[in-house]
């Protein structure tokens, strides 16, 4: 038998792409269901939100934090509950290290694939467990707290479109700071930046309406706020998005795509495989 | 298959002095310095060729197949496998490739083994029918059975290697890299893998490049050995002239059917062992004729002449940092 009777005619790219995350994730999911303490630790993950929602549900509890009721804090925290919940940038950022360091990028380097596609089919093997409970939780959450949400269907489906865009966004973001393992021994430290950025500029601690100005303007054009603030500020009304934002996301998931595909190659030109 | 060129890797490594003065220092100024771990490597192999890979450790074995498996990016020089350079990772080059590292994993612990080769079917986009072809192979090859129902983290270290060796030839490579396959495995183990391997290649004509500690693995598989030392091939040739390098010695090994004094068998050559029924001496190649014939007249019943050890003779070459290799001017 040849090794050429193994092949048969290459599938289209995309097809590839799509069987490849098919088994992956698959594999990932039966592997992650064997450690079920961790899936429940996973849901810790909702405490940050609910907190934020808390506090700004209580400041305006008065009257209007510039112009932002506390219902709308509801809504909005609610609807961040599921956009911070559905991101794996951080796994990302943090597994890369010991991979690298530990020398098992080199298996993973041997196979005919991008090595971080395993890291990225377990991120989605985790959501697969994850978000199905936040699923009822957040209309819930809304509707038992009094939030209110548009009735502009516009911005419905603007912010339904955002929530990928900003997924694959965030992911490139993750997937760099990661990479920066192949320069620094000790590259975690660097990707508590990824974790700083989403707080501040993401819309965690506040949504990004709130900021001075210039800075809650220059926010509203960064992926991270597109990944978890914005579809949340047009859910609950405090912001209007406008269908050109879904462009910009685009424009900035392309941008990280080929941003991370650059740093992977030079990473990979420094990598030194160490291990055995 | 495999062609390598003037193949030169160099590491920057930090350079520190002990101490904590010396720590707080380096976190303002840090020193580096360049490490070669290979040198103007140059050989082939070609197809259906075990080759040994020999060398203490750090000498380069590992680095060169990083190299060749497209792991490590050369600093200078060329490497050519299967037609491709394998630091540019082209996904046709690593569909041909296998590299079995003797404590890396490509299985995923946590589901069974079958599982992870399901995963390899899709990544390397093998044909269902003969991917089971190649499996059933396998799985007789290595004496699988039932391991690969069962989860990888459960098997032992001997069941889990033979699992990653079939993982790692499903694709039936055309360029096998087997970096230490046999470390850590009891002898039954080995012995499996050695068999299997040799199969391997018989089947499929695959180049082969074996690094191991367990001289029994060059010794059963390779048909030429290179030894590496200080980054630079020191050797490279067959086995059996290898084994003439460790001087112009032989083995005489002889039964001894009465104890003989010491004194009688030290003026013979070296002695390697006496007991009372066994001794083995080093002799010169040019004296074994006339030794035999003493010990014929000591009543010795039984003599052989061998080879000393594999051993010696690369203890001779690592502790030559540079000796001309077979074929160099």
């Amino acid at each position: 038998m040849t090794d050429a009777a193994l092949r048969p005619a290459p599938a289209p790219a995309a097809r590839r792409l799509t069987q490849v995350y098919g088994a992956l994730v698959r594999t990932e999911m039966q592997a992650a269901s064997a450690y079920r303490a961790q899936l429940v630790i996973g849901a810790l993950g909702w405490v940050v939100p609910v907190a934020f929602m808390a506090l700004w549900r209580g400041a305006a509890a008065d009257g209007d934090v510039d112009g932002i009721s506390a219902a709308q804090f509801t809504t909005y925290y609610a609807v961040v509950l599921l956009t911070t919940g559905i991101q794996i940038s951080h796994g990302l950022s943090f597994q890369v290290e010991p991979l690298v360091h530990s020398g098992e990028l080199s298996a993973l380097l041997l196979r005919p694939s991008h090595p971080m596609h395993p890291l990225v089919a377990r991120g989605l093997a985790t959501l697969s467990y994850a978000v199905p409970p936040l699923l009822p939780v957040v209309p819930a959450l809304i509707w038992f707290l009094g939030g209110t949400v548009t009735a502009d269907v516009g911005q419905w489906v603007l912010a339904a479109a955002l929530v990928p865009l900003g997924f694959v966004s965030e992911v490139y973001l993750g997937l760099m700071m990661g990479s920066l393992a192949l320069w620094f021994t000790r590259s975690a430290a660097l990707s508590g930046l990824l974790f700083g950025a989403e707080w501040l500029i993401g819309g965690l601690v506040a949504p990004v309406a709130l900021l001075p100005e210039p800075w809650s303007e220059i926010a509203r054009h960064q992926p991270l706020w597109f990944a978890i603030g914005a579809p949340a500020e047009a859910i609950s009304g405090i912001s209007e998005l406008r269908p050109w934002v879904l462009v910009e996301a685009a424009v900035w998931a392309v941008l990280l795509h080929v941003a991370f595909t650059r740093v992977w190659r030079r990473g990979m030109r420094r990598h030194e495989a160490v291990g055995t | 298959m495999i062609k390598v060129d003037g193949l030169t890797r160099a590491f920057t490594v930090t350079d520190r002095e002990v101490g904590l003065r010396a720590a707080l220092r380096s976190v303002a100024r840090r020193r580096h310095r360049t490490v070669l771990a290979v040198e103007d490597l140059t050989f082939e192999v070609p197809g259906g060729q075990v080759m040994g890979f020999l060398g203490p450790n750090g000498s380069g074995k590992t680095t060169t197949l990083k190299c060749l498996a497209g792991l490590l990016t050369p600093t200078a020089g060329t490497v050519d496998v299967l037609g491709f350079t394998p630091s540019e990772r082209r996904v046709e080059f690593l569909r041909r490739l296998g590299f079995v590292m003797g404590q890396r994993w490509q299985l995923n612990v946590d589901i069974p083994v079958a599982e992870s080769f399901e995963l390899h079917r899709v990544i390397y986009d093998l044909d269902r029918a003969e991917f089971r072809r190649t499996l059933d192979e396998l799985t007789e090859l290595l004496e699988l059975g039932d391991l690969s129902r069962q989860v990888a983290r459960k098997l032992s270290l001997g069941q889990r290697m033979r699992c990653e060796f079939a993982a790692a030839l499903l694709h039936r490579p055309a360029v096998v890299l087997l970096d230490e396959p046999t470390l850590g495995l009891d002898f039954e183990a080995q012995q499996q893998i050695r068999r299997f391997v040799g199969e391997y290649v018989r089947l499929t004509g695959a180049a082969v490049m074996l690094t191991s500690h367990y001289l029994a693995d060059i010794e059963a598989l390779a048909d030429r050995v290179m030894t590496i030392s200080g980054g630079h091939i020191t050797y490279d040739g067959d086995l059996h002239h290898l084994q003439t390098m460790a001087g112009d010695q032989k083995l005489i090994t002889a039964r001894l059917p009465r104890p003989v004094p010491a004194d009688d068998v030290a003026r013979l050559g070296t002695v390697r062992e006496h007991t009372e029924s066994t001794l083995v001496l080093e002799v010169v190649r040019g004296r074994v004729g006339a030794v035999v014939g003493e010990l014929e007249g000591l009543g010795v019943e039984d003599v052989t002449l061998g080879d000393p050890p594999l051993e010696d003779a690369l203890r001779t070459l690592y502790s030559t940092p540079r000796t001309p290799a077979v074929g160099d001017d």
